[in-house]
């Protein structure tokens, strides 16, 4: 698995997460705004995100509901206020990796000069 | 692969998935809509036909991977399902025998039985408590049936009082 994949799956939950922080979206509309958001770094084979939106919604973190739009019955899934907490200890915990990842950088940067 | 419908790409997704009937419809079902909507958005894109459209979207979905992901997701559920079914049904079978029975554990009869309170609260909590727990109703209400089994066997037969 190269470092691409492994930081793409390890961040799935963070970034299904985000999308739906401020509506309610069914699976291929997060597939398809993960892909124009990320400018398809995110972009992976679009049934993976299914695992993750229902292990998410059996942890609690999401809510779930069929809604019949333009014929086509869709299951739409929404932020919890326990997928909220979890997206804001997620929010905190990315943060803190990418400063320390980016000072290790630096230093590295530094070094190779 | 030849001529290709969603129809038969969800048939072949069914072939990977051995969840419970409930289960695997909603999942089918939330599929199909994913893999219509994204061939809907292929033509739009010049990809050519429905057949081919249909295929990229198969492709771009990962059947394989995916099956294989959300079998792991929801078949630990219902081996969490299946333990809690066979545990829970037989302790308050053995609570109802020590709590509602008679104190030195033997069998009343069931019109005694009938008046103690201790029966009803223990029949009760079988019923609400495997409801609370299990992911699908449907098991905590086989699960009752099971409890009420046993506390008949209890019952009933007397040779077993001992037990």
């Amino acid at each position: 698995m190269s470092p691409r994949d492994q930081i793409r799956k390890g961040s799935t939950d963070f970034v299904i997460l985000s999308l739906l922080v401020n509506r309610p979206m069914y699976g291929y509309e997060i597939s398809q705004q993960l892909a124009r958001r990320s400018a398809g770094y995110f972009e992976m084979k679009e049934g993976l995100l299914y695992p993750s939106l229902h292990r998410m919604q059996q942890k609690g973190w999401l809510s779930t509901e069929w809604r019949e739009v333009e014929g086509r019955r869709r299951k739409y899934y929404a932020l919890t206020s326990l997928g909220r907490e979890m997206l804001d200890e997620q929010t905190a915990e990315w943060k803190a990796f990418l400063e320390e990842l980016r000072a290790l950088l630096g230093a590295s940067e530094q070094w190779a000069k | 692969m030849g001529k290709v419908t969603v129809d038969q790409v969800i048939a072949d997704i069914s072939l990977h998935l051995h969840l419970s009937k409930e289960d695997e419809s909603d999942v089918l079902e939330e599929i199909r809509t994913h893999l219509e909507d994204a061939a809907a958005d292929r033509p739009a894109q010049g990809e050519g036909d429905e057949q081919a459209a249909v295929l990229v979207a198969a492709e771009q979905f990962g059947v394989e991977e995916a099956c294989a992901e959300l079998q792991e997701v929801h078949a630990s559920w219902e081996a969490n399902d299946v333990i809690l079914g066979i545990v829970l049904p037989v302790l308050f079978a053995i609570i109802l025998r020590w709590l509602a029975f008679a104190p030195d554990g033997s069998a009343l009869d069931w019109p005694l039985l009938l008046v103690r309170p201790g029966f009803y609260f223990v029949a009760i909590l079988a019923l609400v408590i495997p409801i609370v727990c299990f992911y699908r109703r449907r098991f905590a209400l086989v699960g009752w049936g099971v409890f009420w089994l046993l506390t008949v066997i209890f019952v009933l037969f007397p040779s077993i009082k001992q037990w």
